[in-house]
């Protein structure tokens, strides 16, 4: 018997109503296995969020679930949607000065990032898109730190700026103005689009519009904890360079204000879970 | 100064200085499982690899830069906002 049989089975012994155990979370126990996670605590708690997901809606809308569950690089580098260990299933590559721990991945804002393969231009779609991160650090200074964000030049960019002088910039297919709203840069940072007329974007489930028209996406590879620039002298070079650490990311279609509440309340139960929420 | 010499709560502020073919021979390279060195230039053009790279690099084959020289960080100014703020 495999060990991931033996969990399967191990998971059904445990179902306290003795029913089959739901067919949709073989793709929590198919990252589990990858990342190698043996914490029960860490197991019911990635258990329950792609249940939640899955329950929402939502699943279907990611192309890449960053749960940094499990305290290092290897662990953290597992995308949920697609725990192969490959290029194409969006695992990131981390690459300068990280800490990794039971909290997330904690960049050291000068030359720390991670790659997540994933070229905006081939892999999604234009006035559907969102991007998320659950920032448990506050932090501005004055200086433009980028949490996850891609650019090539000529194209239009899509970017998570938490806050950068008191303002949160949240891009996905063009550049705006930013939002003058944010006192800190702690919880869950949401980039959305679901037009070409308007983004709607959210911090902590507090819904943040603007009126603004998109452009195009970027041919180029959207990066964590910086985001990546291309033209002629540059491929894929990294720029703003974060120092906050990051407990969850996904990138996907476009949400509804629904969904966007829906997966704000999932993330949020799952950060409690495991004792990291802010 | 070393590595060893800058006390935890300061490795953030130091980096390690490399010359052009040490930046050369570490980019891209392991230093830890799944972690990867990344040299970067400072406002001086000099070639770095952060004191985190340096604190956790367990690759046998780079252990030679815990003897590196450590330097204080002081990054090349960042570009405007891309876009900017229009």
């Amino acid at each position: 018997m495999s060990v991931r049989s033996a969990r399967y089975n191990l998971l059904l012994l445990r179902n306290p109503k003795g029913l089959t155990v739901i067919p949709e979370e073989r793709d929590a126990w198919a990252f589990l296995d990858a990342a190698g996670i043996k914490s029960s605590r860490q197991q019911r708690a990635v258990i329950d969020l792609v249940r939640g997901l899955k329950n929402a809606q939502l699943w279907s809308k990611m192309k890449a679930i960053y749960p940094f569950v499990g305290g290092t690089a290897t662990t953290h580098k597992f995308n949920l949607k697609d725990a192969r260990d490959a290029d194409a299933a969006y695992r990131l590559q981390f690459n300068g000065g990280y800490t990794h721990s039971s909290n997330g991945i904690l960049p050291n804002g000068s030359n720390g990032y991670a790659s997540t393969f994933l070229n905006e231009n081939t892999s999604m779609t234009l006035n559907d898109q969102h991007m998320s991160i659950y920032s448990r650090t506050d932090s501005d200074s004055g200086i433009l730190r980028c949490d996850m964000g891609v650019l090539k030049e000529g194209d239009r960019e899509s970017s998570i700026f938490p806050k950068y002088n008191n303002v949160f910039y949240p891009r996905i297919h063009a550049t705006n103005s930013g939002i003058a709203n944010t006192t800190n840069s702690l919880g869950y940072f949401i980039s959305n689009r679901k037009s070409s007329t308007e983004i709607r974007a959210f911090q902590n489930n507090s819904l943040k519009q603007i009126t603004n028209a998109s452009v195009s996406k970027s041919d180029g590879i959207v990066y964590i904890s910086a985001h990546s620039f291309s033209n002629s002298g540059n491929n894929n070079t990294p720029f703003f360079y974060s120092n906050r650490q990051l407990a969850f990311a996904t990138i996907g279609d476009g949400l509804t204000d629904t969904d966007a509440t829906n997966l704000y309340n999932i993330v949020q139960r799952f950060q409690t879970s495991l004792g990291r929420q802010v | 100064m070393i590595l060893s010499q800058i006390p935890v709560t300061e490795l953030v502020n130091y980096c390690a200085k490399l010359t052009p073919e040490q930046a050369d021979s570490l980019r891209g390279q392991v230093f830890l499982q799944d972690s990867y060195f990344n040299p970067i230039q400072d406002i001086e053009d000099n070639w770095i690899i952060s004191a985190q790279e340096v604190a956790y690099c367990a690759n046998p084959e780079f252990l030679w830069i815990k003897d590196l020289p450590m330097i204080p960080f002081v990054p090349k100014p960042a570009p405007p906002l891309f876009g900017g703020e229009a």
